[in-house]
């Protein structure tokens, strides 16, 4: 060759980088995970409040399981997670079905709306439902009453049947996401050959198209069944104003709403719970070791084929027109009539002449409304980031090292997934109030909170990008004399890209929602919209909640917008975060 | 270039030994390939001798310096090693241009923009495709992708190059032009190659050296020719197109028995009285039509069971007695089912191998 030889790449310190590296992202992960947890448990072993000093004790869980009450309150925890299991299951698998595998016409646009289904926040749906079913105000009980001529409201949304219902429409989407993938990758051909041998659709749906996705189903029914039990938003809205108790909002009972707040419950009960998570992920985590495995053999490129239904894809279509019209739709119209409204009382036609546009102008009178939109976002979008980033360099060093405690550090950062928001939120409460660190009551600790408890889901949808990418990449581009710095920064993270945008949207999406810590941890510094949204719907502030509401909506869906155009995220790409 | 000398390599995973005792040594300038079915252990030497896999014994040395030996613990990592390697799926990093893939190692020797700019170019010009070097990897055809993963190995003056079955995902026309332009690109650079295929004609058209790999092991080394003409075992027979195997008894220096017929065939490096294989290359078998009327020695009869014209030449299977036969016959000839022929085995065509 004419070139003259180069010398070999600049040596580099002898300083171990990656063994440095990973000992403080572990070390790091552990302190989010298991330090506020260790406060947990020493807190329910001991008496007084965190801000007291105390002793060792049996007492708080003698007391908490020595009161009657007790045993309602484990029948309406499992009821409520057994029966919106069910619920979200029917309809997740329905849609996956029609979405993946039909030719109903509109399927891109049903995906869409699953999208935002799985966006909607919980507390404009508890507030849009309330105004649809509550048996008094509730218009669709009005219309029914009046077109079947009944004397009594058929519906009442505060209710376990009430709960149910409403928490299966909006968890479906989630169902949806695990259930999909298993439809859309079969193998079509072991169908056709059911229809060779003369079965009719219906036969084989039942018969082979059901069955072979029965793995997904029954491991999407463990991670609903957790997501039931520690659900927080709904039981707490529609449930405890009637006294309907669920684990997580007796424990927010007992510490935000008792005067004086009754630690030791709250702490007995959070660690009961705790444990049941705990076991139950375990268990979702070995169901799903296997298919998981069978999903990277098969790979990619490999898509199904649609059923074609006849004139039957009509009533599938007109079907989930009903359900989105009732789910997404007419809730939202719903919000946004009442947000043009001071009172919105019951349903009648004369409400029309109320209309108002002060809701608007009223909330942004609000100080601590601002300050909560500014906090809100602040955390969603910034937050989000650090937790995305977090997530890749974990989920860099589990997949792409060849470092000894990888695993270690993966299981370590993946163990908040089976912590109920309310626990979480109960432990760092306890944690942080223990030190003299000015972090208690600051946006910071709703940060902390935050990338703890979702870094499990954001490393699941970095991973799914990871695991994809050949090592060849990154092989390549050791042969060439790069280190793993270099390698990071400027082979896996441009080319991890989509997933880590996709990452970041949900990540957003999920912190600009979360109530079950925030609503334990926000003081009179660090107001975020979710519990001002939350106050406002416990002081019937309907206007302001429905306007708030309004553009909560709004910013999310322009922020789902620009993120699908600037960086083509696919819903599908949420599927590993489940 | 260097030259690369290995010893007594071993990987093992748990109790399995993928590579098990390997020794070889390739000379400075020389092209040598592994050439084996898949799980021989010839991707995971490759791979030891690039630093992406960790031996479990043995040592790698390069042009005199150590690279990796067990015994005294020294094991250079692989970006250390300044080794250009060719992916199996290429790995062209598709968030970076034609340019920016090659540039890419320059960058990591902290080179000037003047002078990376200018190697880039040269080293695209040898592939023939410094006209598109603005282009992103997805707009190139896969021929292309190869010559940009080629130009990405040898930008930085390597000490050697390791290829990994660079011409496994291109089609059958443009492997063949590929092969042409790597090894005549190789020979001009004198680049010290170490290249692993499945293909044997592969191996055969661009090796000084070809290692026949099986089960961990090199069975035989030599020049393509060697390995073609005289196979050492069944095995490397079998792998570079032996296809016709006849159980046989050694009868003398020139002579074995095939049920109980004597063969003239050169059995020198057998004793005499052993059981052995006679193989036969189907081209190599003449068949007649008809019976021959005298048992000429030499001559099979036999009855055709399948004629498949192929165009250049018709491929019949015949049934001589117990044995089943491959032969090609030229495309005119017209053999049907069941037709009586006599085939020929000429005796300097014949090899004789350890049964």
């Amino acid at each position: 060759m004419t070139m003259t030889a180069l010398p070999p790449a600049a040596r580099r310190s002898r300083l171990p980088v990656g063994p440095i590296v990973m000992v403080t992202v572990g070390l790091l992960v552990a302190f989010l995970a298991l330090y506020p947890i260790a406060w947990l448990l020493v807190g329910s072993f001991r008496t007084g409040t965190p801000f007291e000093v105390g002793h060792f004790t049996f007492a708080n869980y003698i007391d908490a399981y020595g009161e009657p009450n007790i045993l309602r309150t484990i029948k309406n925890t499992l009821v409520f997670a057994a029966g919106q299991t069910m619920g979200a299951i029917a309809l997740g698998t329905l849609l996956a079905w029609i979405i993946t595998r039909t030719n109903t016409p509109g399927r891109a646009v049903f995906e869409f709306l699953t999208l935002v289904l799985f966006l909607f926040p919980l507390i404009m749906a508890v507030f849009a439902w309330t105004m649809l079913l509550s048996p008094r105000r509730g218009l669709i009980n009005i219309v029914l009453m009046w077109a079947l001529g009944l004397e009594t409201p058929p519906f009442d949304v505060n209710s376990m049947g009430g709960m149910i219902f409403v928490q299966s429409l909006y968890v479906a989407p989630l169902a949806f996401l695990i259930i999909a993938p298993a439809f859309a990758t079969m193998d079509s051909s072991m169908e056709e050959a059911a229809r060779m041998t003369g079965a009719r659709t219906l036969r084989i749906l039942r018969r082979i198209t059901l069955p072979l996705a029965l793995p997904a189903i029954a491991s999407a029914s463990v991670l609903l069944f957790v997501i039931g039990l520690e659900s927080f938003d709904i039981p707490q809205m529609l449930g405890a104003p009637k006294g309907i108790y669920t684990y997580p909002s007796l424990i927010y009972h007992a510490i935000g709403v008792r005067v004086p707040a009754d630690y030791g419950l709250g702490t007995a009960l959070a660690t009961s719970l705790l444990g049941a998570t705990l076991l139950l992920v375990y268990l979702y985590r070995r169901l799903t070791r296997r298919t998981e495995r069978y999903e990277t053999v098969k790979g990619k490129g490999h898509r199904a084929a649609v059923t074609d239904l006849g004139p039957w894809r009509w009533v599938s279509a007109v079907g989930c027109w009903v359900f989105f019209f009732f789910t997404v739709f007419l809730p939202f119209g719903v919000l946004v009539l009442g947000s043009f409204l001071g009172f919105f009382g019951r349903f009648s036609w004369a409400m029309f002449n109320r209309l108002t546009l002060d809701n608007y102008p009223r909330l942004f009178a609000h100080p601590r409304l601002i300050d909560a939109m500014i906090n809100s976002l602040g955390l969603a979008a910034i937050g989000g980031a650090v937790c995305v980033l977090l997530a890749a360099i974990v989920g860099f060093i589990a997949i792409k090292s060849k470092l000894r405690g990888r695993g270690l550090i993966e299981a370590v950062a993946m163990l908040p997934i089976s912590f109920p928001s309310t626990v979480l939120g109960l432990a760092l409460l306890w944690a942080w109030i223990v030190v003299p660190l000015p972090i208690y009551g600051t946006v910071l600790i709703l940060a902390v909170a935050y990338i703890t408890r979702y870094l499990p889901v954001a490393l699941r949808t970095v991973s799914g990008g990871l695991i994809q990418m050949s090592n060849e990449f990154e092989e390549a581009a050791r042969m060439t004399g790069a280190g793993w710095l270099t390698i990071f920064t400027r082979i896996i993270l441009p080319l991890m890209k989509p997933a880590l945008a996709a990452a970041w949207l949900l990540m957003f999406m999920t912190f600009v929602r979360e109530l079950g810590m925030s609503i334990l941890l926000v003081g009179r510094g660090n107001a975020v919209l979710s519990v001002v949204m939350f106050d406002y719907y416990t002081s019937g502030e309907q206007g302001l909640l429905a306007a708030a509401s309004v553009l909560l909506m709004l910013m999310i869906l322009s922020v789902v917008i620009v993120a699908r155009q600037v960086f083509r995220i696919r819903f599908s790409q949420f599927g590993s975060a489940a | 270039m260097v030259d690369l000398a290995v010893s007594s390599l071993v990987k093992a995973f748990g109790p399995t030994r993928a590579v098990d005792g390997v020794d070889f040594s390739i000379p400075d300038g020389a092209l040598a390939t592994f050439l084996g079915p898949s799980g021989c252990g010839k991707t995971t030497t490759l791979r030891m001798v690039a630093g992406l896999e960790t031996p479990t014994a043995g040592r790698i040395t390069l042009g005199g310096e150590t690279v990796y030996d067990s015994a005294s613990g020294i094991a250079i990592p692989a970006e250390r090693r300044q080794i250009g390697m060719v992916f199996q799926s290429y790995a062209i990093w598709p968030h970076m241009t034609v340019a920016g893939n090659v540039a890419f190692p320059l960058g990591i020797r902290k080179l000037g923009r003047e002078e990376t700019k200018a190697r880039v170019i040269e080293a695209l010009k040898l592939v023939r495709l410094d006209h598109l070097a603005e282009r992103y990897p997805a707009q190139l055809s896969g021929g292309q992708q190869q010559r940009v993963a080629l130009a990405r190995a040898i930008v930085f003056q390597p000490r050697i190059l390791l290829l990994d079955e660079p011409l496994s995902n291109l089609d059958a026309k443009l492997r063949e032009d590929m092969r042409g332009e790597i090894r005549d690109l190789q020979q001009r650079l004198r680049m010290t190659t170490l290249f692993v295929t499945h293909d044997q004609a592969e191996a055969l058209a661009m090796s000084d050296v070809v290692m026949v790999m099986n089960q961990g092991r090199i069975v035989q080394a030599g020049s393509p020719r060697d390995i073609y003409r005289r196979p050492a075992d069944r095995f490397v027979a079998e792998f570079v197109g032996w296809t016709n195997f006849l159980p046989v008894t050694v009868a003398g220096r020139d002579s074995v028995t095939l049920d109980g017929r004597t063969l003239r065939a050169d059995a020198a490096a057998l004793a005499q009285g052993s059981r052995a294989t006679l193989t036969v290359r189907p081209e190599d078998l003449a068949v007649v039509a008809g019976e021959t009327p005298d048992a000429q020695s030499g001559t099979l009869a036999a009855r055709v069971r399948t004629s498949m014209f192929m165009g250049t030449h018709t491929i019949l299977e015949l049934e001589a007695g117990p044995h089943m036969l491959v032969a090609h016959a030229p495309a005119q000839a017209e053999h049907a089912r069941g037709d009586a022929v006599s085939v020929r085995l000429p005796a300097d065509r014949l090899l004789v191998l350890p049964a």
